[in-house]
């Protein structure tokens, strides 16, 4: 035995409890709660030292119930995070996998069912070493079937300083949400917006072809469009045509149009300015009464 | 051909219902109510007063936000003060989250100290379509001439968090105010916020 052995011993032993800790520590300590299973998840088993990483917040959810998009729609509530980390970590703000729609009493709500990720990139400061670095978040949503139930959890996880590149047991989890994020348009997609009196007219063109099949637009911002009134879809590949009904709120111009286009393979991000009206048009804005 | 026109007609006056119920500006349509004490409202009887009307689900997180800080009597309290009529409104259907009998209802009102001019008992959800109230709360304000200047939200904080009450911009009492001093609404129409209306399927 070489004096170079003798010094990897102690340093593998440190890594196999690293590890081990790591393990032990990885699962997160979920805080039970009515009718949604909050837990934080990490895509890495290691925080590396000056880089940033995917965390996740998984809520779980029983049958039939459901949580919010950051636009919920007509009624509900997106989750709410506060972080408790480390001094010099950062984490990002959540960012959201495509919602769908979901029927509300009459109402169009967005949201997810069963179970979902909504994702946050953590920034390790440099010189991270400790082997117990605890992420903490204080999270108040909003759990809806037939009735809504306010949800107020703390969840918490514990990693060690260490390599990437060492997969977690949640791995998969955070890149299947990661490919449920809206993507940006293609970089020749061609996208506008136009006000008219009744309606918000989106045309998508250029080279669209490989976006797939134009499903569904949801806007990103209450106040816009009806959201209980489809879309209406014409055209087909590459050159689209999407009518939206507008919202009773909308009673003057917007300058930007923001949301995600919905097609057969994923969904992207729209953020476009939206064409005046002709001077010519009718304005349809609602007079003021005192 | 009668039958086509006939369903034409049908359609064009669901549309026109749907399309032009409770628009700012326009004429707030008319309704007769009954209260939990028993008591009829017909809205067009309250012409020449401010007429608030309030959509309210007792087990709904936003009608709580707002009731049990206290937050909506203040609101009740403040303005039948000054002679504006305050309907509550209970659209839930029989079974559903919300749904109260009159007793029921005025043992609510007494414990949280509510203090609107009455309590409308809607299970039918007739007054709830008309004015196609879609959230609890969701707030309406119809002024003297029988005209709806009001149609949104209560307040621009639209969580069930009641932290945010304090510093939340009051859509409802600003537009009192505007409207009491002969002003425009500055802001009239905004997306109501809260849990469905639980109405009938």
């Amino acid at each position: 035995m070489n004096s170079g052995t003798l010094r990897t011993i102690p340093r593998t032993l440190a890594g196999v409890l690293l590890v081990f800790c790591g393990f032990s520590s990885v699962f997160p300590q979920a805080v039970k709660a009515q009718h949604a299973h909050l837990s934080l998840v990490s895509e890495q088993l290691f925080v590396a030292s000056g880089r940033s990483q995917w965390i996740g917040l998984r809520f779980q959810l029983d049958p039939g119930w459901h949580i919010y998009w950051s636009n919920p729609g007509d009624s509900g509530e997106p989750p709410k995070v506060t972080w408790h980390l480390p001094g010099g970590f950062q984490a990002g703000e959540l960012q959201f996998p495509a919602p769908r729609r979901i029927a509300d009493h009459g109402l169009t709500d967005y949201g997810y069912e069963n179970d979902v990720v909504l994702l946050s990139k953590l920034t390790v400061p440099a010189g991270a070493t400790s082997n117990k670095i605890d992420i903490g978040a204080d999270v108040r949503y909003l759990v809806c079937r037939e009735v809504c139930m306010p949800g107020k959890d703390q969840v918490s996880l514990t990693l060690a300083a260490g390599q990437n590149g060492t997969s977690s047991p949640h791995a998969e989890l955070i890149r299947t949400a990661k490919a449920h994020l809206p993507q940006p348009l293609p970089a020749q997609a061609h996208v506008t917006a136009d006000l008219r009196p009744d309606a918000l007219l989106i045309t998508v063109g250029g080279k669209s072809a490989g976006m797939g099949e134009l499903l569904d637009f949801i806007p990103s911002d209450a106040q816009v469009m009806d959201n209980s009134a489809r879309p209406m879809i014409s055209g087909s590949g590459p050159a689209w045509q999407i009518k939206l009904k507008k919202s009773e709120q909308l009673d003057t111009s917007i300058s930007r149009l923001r949301g995600l286009l919905i097609t057969s393979i994923g969904a992207y991000n729209v953020d476009v300015a939206v064409a005046p009206k002709k001077k010519n048009s009718h304005n349809a804005s609602v007079p003021k009464h005192s | 051909m009668k039958q086509i026109r006939t369903s034409i007609f049908l359609a064009l006056a669901l549309f026109a219902m749907t399309v032009f119920a409770a628009k700012v500006g326009d004429q707030a349509p008319d309704f007769t109510g009954t209260d939990s004490h028993g008591q009829t409202h017909k809205l067009s009887d309250y012409k020449g007063k401010f007429v608030v009307l309030e959509w309210h689900n007792n087990g709904c997180p936003f009608t709580k936000k707002h009731y049990e800080s206290g937050n909506m009597q203040r609101l009740q309290k403040e303005w039948t003060d000054k002679g504006v009529i305050w309907f509550t409104v209970i659209s839930s259907a029989p079974g559903a989250q919300g749904y109260v009998t009159p007793e029921q209802e005025n043992e609510y009102l007494q414990k949280m100290h509510a203090v609107p001019t009455a309590a409308l008992l809607d299970p039918k959800g007739e007054i709830g379509h008309l004015y196609s109230a879609k959230t609890t709360p969701h707030m309406f304000i119809i002024n003297p001439q029988g005209q709806l200047i009001y149609n949104g939200a209560i307040d621009d904080k639209s969580t069930s968090d009641p932290g945010d009450i304090n510093g939340a911009k009051n859509y409802v009492s600003e537009a009192l105010q505007e409207a009491r001093a002969g002003q425009p609404v500055a802001v009239a129409s905004t997306r109501p916020y809260g849990c469905s209306v639980k109405y009938a399927d």
